[in-house]
Formats: structure tokens, C-alpha cells, sequence
């Protein structure tokens, strides 16, 4: 399932291709945003932009290799799909490579770019999904203090209280005491739990 | 006269007696003579007895007095001879003999000697003679001479061995050889000396003089040794010869030969020698190694010209031996094709000859072969490569342009394609939004207006739909398009021409009717080139004519001709059968004929190779 607050960012110089390609979003219920180029873009983005763009390969000023590279330097996620005039094996390789979602050649049907644009959503859903369970993660991880982190690690390894105890050079009560404020602040109810948190948080 | 001699003893001798006796008395009245005088002047003693001796020798007794002879003065035993009288007393035969007289006083008679001194004058004279012309040899000769003693002081020289050296004779007479003698000779020169006046053993050298005035001559040196009476060595002769001008020519001619020999071999210069008056040729073995000539075998200009390649003759037949009128030509040069008669390979040579005259009439052409085949390789190679290079400027130049055109034209159309699909899903789902399919349908129509105007601005740019038109010679037009097909580089090809002469002129775009017809001939050529049987000159036939008031061209090879499968598709844009090739060729061809309100087409019917046809309308 798609979240509804998804939108379509359509980036090409190309006026024509810019209509019609929002009135086939408009219809297929997506939100549409359409920009002349990258620049644009780049000038108008905001950090609660989710969805994912249409871009033309082929630009004026800054063309569509340059802008993916832009914004992965800024860090914007967004999935891309790519759309040219002429398939180019080597260029699509390359733009897949650099996180590029999907590489469509121009005319482009209305079928393959909608199930391009889906997979890519879903895809983008996902890892926001799973950047969240991380932050989270890291969250409760930091909210501990160093010595329970400490005893978190230990926790993890395997090793038992007594063991611990024995490490860090603390009494065996004092690990017991550790451990319970620990679990409690992660939010996990066995060892399985704190580990799979830990894994996210890592 | 028995009485007269005393005793038998005396007269036999005088009778036996090889000398010439004659006994007188006092006053010179022969008494008697003996056999001897008879040999010697031809009178017996019975003859000359009674007579005076002068009437034998009147010279010496007129001279001299008889009795201041014989007068007991004491001169009579002085010898006539040496007082330098010449003798002569008559023979009975009336000739004359040399004598010489000798007297002795007998108390009552003389007796008178004589001595037939004839022949040893006439030795005398011989030897003398002999001396005078050696030394008048020696004198005149042409050859120096001079003489010198055992250490080399020159002691005799003649006249010649003075212009040698430059010296006068008293100059060398002070001199010694050894001073004449170049000094980097010397030494050989002294070595050889020593041995002649030690081991008399002879030398004959050339070396170098250096004369009065410091210039050097060179000179051919004979020595021998003069031994004198004693067969001790005396002296040394040399006779010297100027040779510097020999030596000098020879020296000349030497370092031209080789130079010459050296020139030959580095750049394997084939000589000829073309002799006007009966066109025979003599040449070198270089010559005769290129076109394959036997060295015996008597050679001239028409089997020369016979070992040309013929594809080096011009179209027409008009070259014969007749018209190499070499006799026209100051200078000739050339680059033609051999072929050689054994192997039937062929050879590039480069061909330069000059004519030469004897003052009224050329009568001579001299000139050099040089094989230039590999040159000629290496620029067939550029030229090849150069084509390839070209080939793929244009390749690439199409393929940008194609690239252009596609996207003008992709962005509409994918434009159309996405207002198209929208528009069908809104009919799809029932519910008809005016408002959107409106907005759909109307991009669509946009954007179609949009691609043709996009094709429209596109052809402008490529100025198809408007061409310069002229009066066009189209047989001259043919033959510039020859010219230039033949410096294309795709290699070399013949051309039957059958050109209509008296066509009126075309009228169409000069320069499209000749990409056309260098396309077409270009493809001929191609197709002969592909073939199985390869041929490395293919021979391209074009035709003018008439039909239906327009011109026709007609362009034909003799390749391997066109499938029917093949024939359906030649004027389709990108259809090649060629590996490297856009395909575009005849589909452009066809629209240039087209543009200039022509026809293009290929023949089905002709059974050998591939025809194309088009026409083009006079100039109305």
C-alpha cells in the first residue's frame, strides 16, 4: 500500500512532455509537481518532499546524470526514474548504479511508467520505513548511559552476568541492576528483541 | 822486280801478305804489288808496275810533296789518316776505296802500306750516326730521360724531362732525383732504387713529381741500370712519363663510374637508350629485369610500350606507339604500370627521358627507370586509409544528425503518446472527464503540428525542397564526375563511355546529378569488388540518350547483378548489403533524381550485372 502524501516530481525542459505527463499522473490519482529542470528543483525542495521524480536524460544546463549526482551529494533519497529519447545501455548502467530507480525510453506507455512509478514509491516507502525503525533504534540506543551501553555490548556478545560482572570489574547485583534499566529503555522484552533493535540502531 | 826484292824470304811474304803492299822507289815509281792490291783495288802488278803512286792515291801526294813525304824529313811514318786526311784511291771498276796509307822507307825503295779503311768508316759512321739519332731520340723524345749516378744525382737529361719537372737542364744537373719526387712517395720510391742499383733489378712506378712551380704531376717512372765496361753499375736511366692528365681523367672517370655504379644500385636505376633513327632501344639489365626481357633479344620502343599495363593506356584506342611522339618532347616523365612478360607481375615505375640531338636531328632519347612500387603501395594505403577515415567522418556526421532528428522528433511524438494514452483511459473509465480529455486531445494535436513543423524547418535546413538549377552538358557532367569518382579513394576502375554527343543541356542541380552519378558508379564499382571473381579494375559502362523528351543516364557494372529479393528493397533508407554502409545511398539518390523532377530505377531486365536508369528534363 502507497501512502496517499506520495507526489511526482516531473523534471523536463520539454513543456509538452511536462502536460502530458501530469495530466497522466493527475489521472492516476497521483500528486504532481512538475519543474523546466533540475535547478528549479533543487531551488524548490523541501525536506518533507517524499514521492519520486521523472527525469529527462537529456537537459539544458544541468542534464540528468549531473542532477542525480547532485542530489546525492544532498542527500535526497527520492527515487528516480529516468527517461530518454535513445536507449543507451552504458548511460542506463551507469545511472542504475549511481540509484537511478528505473531507465525508460521516450515515447514511454502509460503502463510501464506507471509500474515503474509504484515499484519505485513502494521501494521509497520501505526505506523511509526502515530509515525510521533505524532512527528510532539509535535513539533509544543513545538514550542509554555509557556504562549501560557498556553492558548492552556485553549483553550482546553472549556473555553471562557473572562474566560481565567480572569485566567490567562491577558487582554481580550491579550488572543485574544495569541490565534491567537497559532492557527497559530499549523497549525489549528478551534478549531476540534487544538484539534485532541493536541490529538497526548498529 | 825478283832482283828488286831481297831474298825469297821477303817475297813471300809480300806475296802472302793480307795487307796491301806496294814497292816504289824513290820517287814513287810502282815496282810492284801484291796480291792484296789486287783484292783491294782491282790492278794486278803487271798493271800498276811502272806507274806513279799518285796516280793511285792523287789526293795525299798533291797534298802532300812526295819527296817532303818521303824526303827522309821523318813525317813519312805519321799516318795520313791521322792527319785527318780521308783517302781514296780508284778501283780498276772505276769506284773509289777508302784507304789508308802507311810508308816505310826500304833504303832504296818504299814500301807502301795501304789499308782498305772503308768499311771501318762506314762502321764508323754508323756508330756515329747511331749515337747522333739516340742522342736526338733522347733529345726529342717524347718521353722524359735522364740519367743519374748510383746515388740518383742526375748527371743527363733531355728536353722533355725538363717540361716534366719544370726545371732547365743546368738546374738539374745539380739536383738529385730524390728532390723531384712527391714527398709522400718517396719513401717507395727510394726503397726501389736501392734495389735497382744493388740488384739491378728494374722497376716501372707510377708516383707523383712535385715541379718547379709547386704543382704536382704524375708520372710513370721506368729505372734501369747502365753497367759499364767493367759489368760494374755505372749509372741509372729512367725514362719518365707525364701521365697527370691520364691520371687525372682516369681518376675522374673512376670516381664517376662508381658514383655513377654507387647511384644505379641505391636507387636501382634502370638506364634506356632509345635510338630515334630505327626506334631500338638498348637498356640496362634493370630495365630488362622489370619488363622481363630476355638479354639477348633485340628490343625496341613497341615492345616497350607493349609491356605497359593496359589499363595505363587511355579509353580510347588512340594510343599506338605512332603516338608517343617522342621526338616532341624535351623532356618526358612519367609513373605507369609494368608488366613483367614471364611472371605477369606488375611493376610501378617511374619513367624520366630526355632526348638528345646531334645538332640538326633528335636522335636520341636517354632515360631512366626507377621501380617505385613501393611507394606507390604505401600511398594506395593512405589512400585507403584516408577513404576509411572519411567514411567514418560521414558515419559520424550522420549518425549526429540522425541523433538530432530523433530527438525533434521523439519528444512530440512521445508527448502525443502520453496525451494519447490519457485520453484512452479517460473513455475507458466510463466517466468522461471533459475538462482532461479536452487538455488530452488537444496536446496531441499540438503536438503532432509540432513534429511536422519540426520535419519542415529540418528539410529547410537541409535545403531539399529548394535547388539551384542550371543548364546542365550532362556527357560533360559524366565525365568531371569520372574524374572526381576516380580520386576518391575507393580505387581504381574503368569506364566505357557511350555518350549521346549533341544532347541539348539538362536542366537540374549540378552538384545533386553528380552526387548521384557518383554514387551510383561508386556502388558499380563496390558491387565488381565484392564479387567472387575479384576484379582490381572493375569497368563501370555509362550511357546517354533519349527517351520521352528527357535525357537518360544509364549506369552500368558488370558485377554480380541484384537478386529480386534484393531489387525490392534497394531504394529503402537504410538498406545496405554492404558492411560498412548507412544504406542511404540509393533512397537519397532517388530523392535528388526526384527533386530535380527526374526518375530513378533499377533495370530487372538486364541480364548482365546492375543497371540504373534516371532521366532528367531538358532545359525547356
Amino acid at each position: 500500500m502507497i501512502d496517499n502524501d506520495m507526489t511526482i516530481f516531473i523534471i523536463d525542459d520539454d513543456p509538452a512532455i511536462r502536460d502530458a505527463l501530469t495530466l497522466m499522473m493527475e489521472q492516476a490519482h497521483f500528486a504532481v509537481e512538475s519543474y523546466s529542470d533540475g535547478r528549479a528543483f533543487l531551488d524548490q525542495y523541501r525536506s518533507e518532499m517524499r514521492g519520486c521524480m521523472i527525469v529527462d536524460l537529456k537537459m539544458p544546463d544541468l542534464n540528468g546524470i549531473e542532477f542525480q549526482e547532485e542530489l546525492n551529494s544532498r542527500g535526497i533519497r527520492m527515487p528516480i526514474i529516468f527517461l530518454t529519447g535513445h536507449g543507451n545501455i552504458p548511460l542506463s548502467v551507469k545511472t542504475v548504479k549511481a540509484g537511478a530507480s528505473d531507465f525508460l525510453t521516450k515515447p514511454v506507455s502509460r503502463e510501464t511508467l506507471i509500474t515503474s512509478i509504484r515499484v519505485a514509491l513502494q521501494e521509497y516507502q520501505n526505506l523511509q520505513i526502515r530509515m525510521k525503525v533505524n532512527q528510532h533504534g539509535r535513539s533509544l540506543v543513545s538514550s542509554l548511559t555509557a556504562r549501560e551501553q557498556e553492558v548492552m555490548h556485553c549483553v550482546l556478545a553472549g556473555h553471562s552476568n557473572k562474566k560481565i560482572a567480572q569485566q567490567l570489574g562491577i558487582s554481580h547485583r550491579t550488572v543485574e541492576i544495569h541490565k534491567a534499566r537497559m532492557m527497559h529503555k530499549i523497549g525489549a522484552n528478551n534478549l531476540l528483541e534487544l538484539v534485532r533493535i541493536a541490529q538497526v540502531a548498529d | 822486280m825478283v832482283n828488286s826484292l831481297e831474298g825469297l824470304n821477303f817475297r813471300a811474304l809480300f806475296n802472302t801478305s793480307s795487307d796491301a803492299l806496294i814497292l816504289t822507289d824513290k820517287v814513287g815509281r810502282i815496282i810492284e804489288s801484291n796480291h792484296a792490291v789486287r783484292l783491294l783495288l782491282g790492278f794486278s802488278s803487271t798493271e800498276l808496275s811502272g806507274q806513279m803512286i799518285e796516280s793511285l792515291i792523287p789526293d795525299y801526294y798533291r797534298a802532300n810533296r812526295y819527296q817532303d813525304r818521303f824526303g827522309g824529313n821523318g813525317n813519312a811514318k805519321k799516318r795520313a789518316a791521322d792527319l785527318g786526311s780521308n783517302l781514296t784511291a780508284p778501283h780498276r771498276d772505276g769506284t773509289q776505296r777508302q784507304i789508308e796509307i802507311y810508308c816505310s822507307d826500304l833504303h832504296d825503295y818504299f814500301l807502301v802500306k795501304l789499308y782498305d779503311i772503308g768499311e771501318r768508316i762506314l762502321r764508323n759512321q754508323r756508330v756515329s750516326e747511331y749515337a747522333e739519332s739516340q742522342r736526338a731520340i733522347v733529345e726529342q723524345s717524347v718521353a722524359g730521360i735522364v740519367q743519374t749516378d748510383l746515388q740518383g744525382n742526375i748527371i743527363l737529361t733531355n728536353h722533355c724531362f725538363c717540361e716534366i719537372t719544370g726545371y732547365d737542364q743546368r738546374q738539374l744537373l745539380n739536383m738529385n732525383l730524390m728532390a723531384l719526387i712527391h714527398p709522400e712517395d718517396r719513401r717507395r720510391h727510394q726503397t726501389l732504387f736501392a734495389r735497382l742499383v744493388a740488384e739491378n733489378s728494374p722497376f716501372t712506378i707510377e708516383t707523383r713529381y712535385v715541379k718547379s712551380n709547386g704543382e704536382v704531376s704524375w708520372v710513370n717512372i721506368s729505372g734501369s741500370r747502365i753497367n759499364d765496361a767493367y759489368r760494374q753499375p755505372s749509372r741509372c736511366v729512367a725514362v719518365v712519363i707525364d701521365i697527370t692528365e691520364r691520371t687525372l681523367t682516369a681518376l675522374a672517370l673512376q670516381a664517376s663510374e662508381e658514383r655513377l655504379r654507387l647511384a644505379e644500385r641505391a636507387a636501382n636505376l634502370g638506364i634506356f637508350d632509345i635510338d630515334l633513327t630505327d626506334n631500338s632501344v638498348q637498356c640496362n639489365q634493370r630495365v630488362l629485369d622489370i619488363w622481363g626481357f630476355r638479354a639477348d633479344e633485340p628490343l625496341n620502343c613497341r615492345k616497350f610500350l607493349a609491356g605497359m599495363h593496359p589499363e595505363e593506356l587511355p579509353e580510347q584506342n588512340l594510343f599506338t606507339p605512332e603516338h608517343i611522339d617522342y621526338q616532341k618532347l624535351d623532356e618526358y616523365q612519367d609513373e605507369y604500370r609494368v608488366i613483367h612478360r614471364q611472371r605477369h607481375t606488375e611493376t610501378w615505375v617511374s619513367v624520366s627521358a630526355r632526348k638528345f640531338s646531334d645538332g640538326e636531328h633528335e636522335k636520341r632519347v636517354v632515360g631512366i627507370v626507377q621501380d617505385i612500387s613501393k611507394r606507390k603501395v604505401s600511398e594506395r594505403d593512405r589512400q585507403q586509409s584516408d577513404a576509411a577515415m572519411s567514411t567514418l567522418l560521414k558515419h559520424q556526421v550522420a549518425a549526429q544528425t540522425a541523433t538530432a532528428i530523433a530527438h525533434e522528433l521523439n519528444q512530440p511524438l512521445a508527448a502525443i503518446s502520453a496525451y494519447g494514452e490519457v485520453a484512452r483511459q479517460i473513455v475507458d473509465g466510463g466517466a468522461i472527464n471533459v475538462e482532461q480529455l479536452n487538455r488530452a486531445l488537444n496536446g496531441c494535436v499540438q503536438q503532432a503540428q509540432r513534429a511536422g513543423q519540426t520535419l519542415h524547418k529540418l528539410l529547410k535546413f537541409l535545403q531539399i525542397s529548394e535547388i539551384n538549377r542550371e543548364p546542365i552538358n550532362i556527357n560533360a557532367l559524366i565525365e568531371d564526375t569520372i574524374t572526381l569518382s576516380r580520386n576518391d579513394g575507393y580505387g581504381g576502375f574503368t569506364t566505357h563511355l557511350q555518350l549521346l554527343q549533341g544532347l541539348p543541356p539538362v536542366y537540374a542541380n549540378r552538384l545533386q546529378i553528380k552526387m548521384v552519378l557518383a554514387n551510383l558508379i561508386r556502388n558499380g564499382v563496390e558491387a565488381m569488388r565484392g564479387e567472387a571473381t575479384y576484379q582490381a579494375k572493375p569497368r563501370i559502362i555509362l550511357k546517354t540518350g533519349i527517351k520521352n523528351n528527357t535525357v537518360l543516364v544509364t549506369v552500368q557494372d558488370l558485377g554480380p547483378g541484384l537478386d529480386t529479393e534484393t531489387a525490392k528493397h534497394i531504394f529503402d533508407p537504410f538498406f545496405t548489403t554492404k558492411l560498412s554502409g548507412l544504406g542511404m545511398g540509393l533512397a537519397i539518390s532517388r530523392a535528388l533524381i526526384e527533386a530535380n523532377d527526374g526518375l530513378l530505377w533499377w533495370d530487372a531486365d538486364n541480364p548482365a550485372g546492375t543497371v540504373f536508369h534516371f532521366t532528367l528534363p531538358f532545359e525547356s
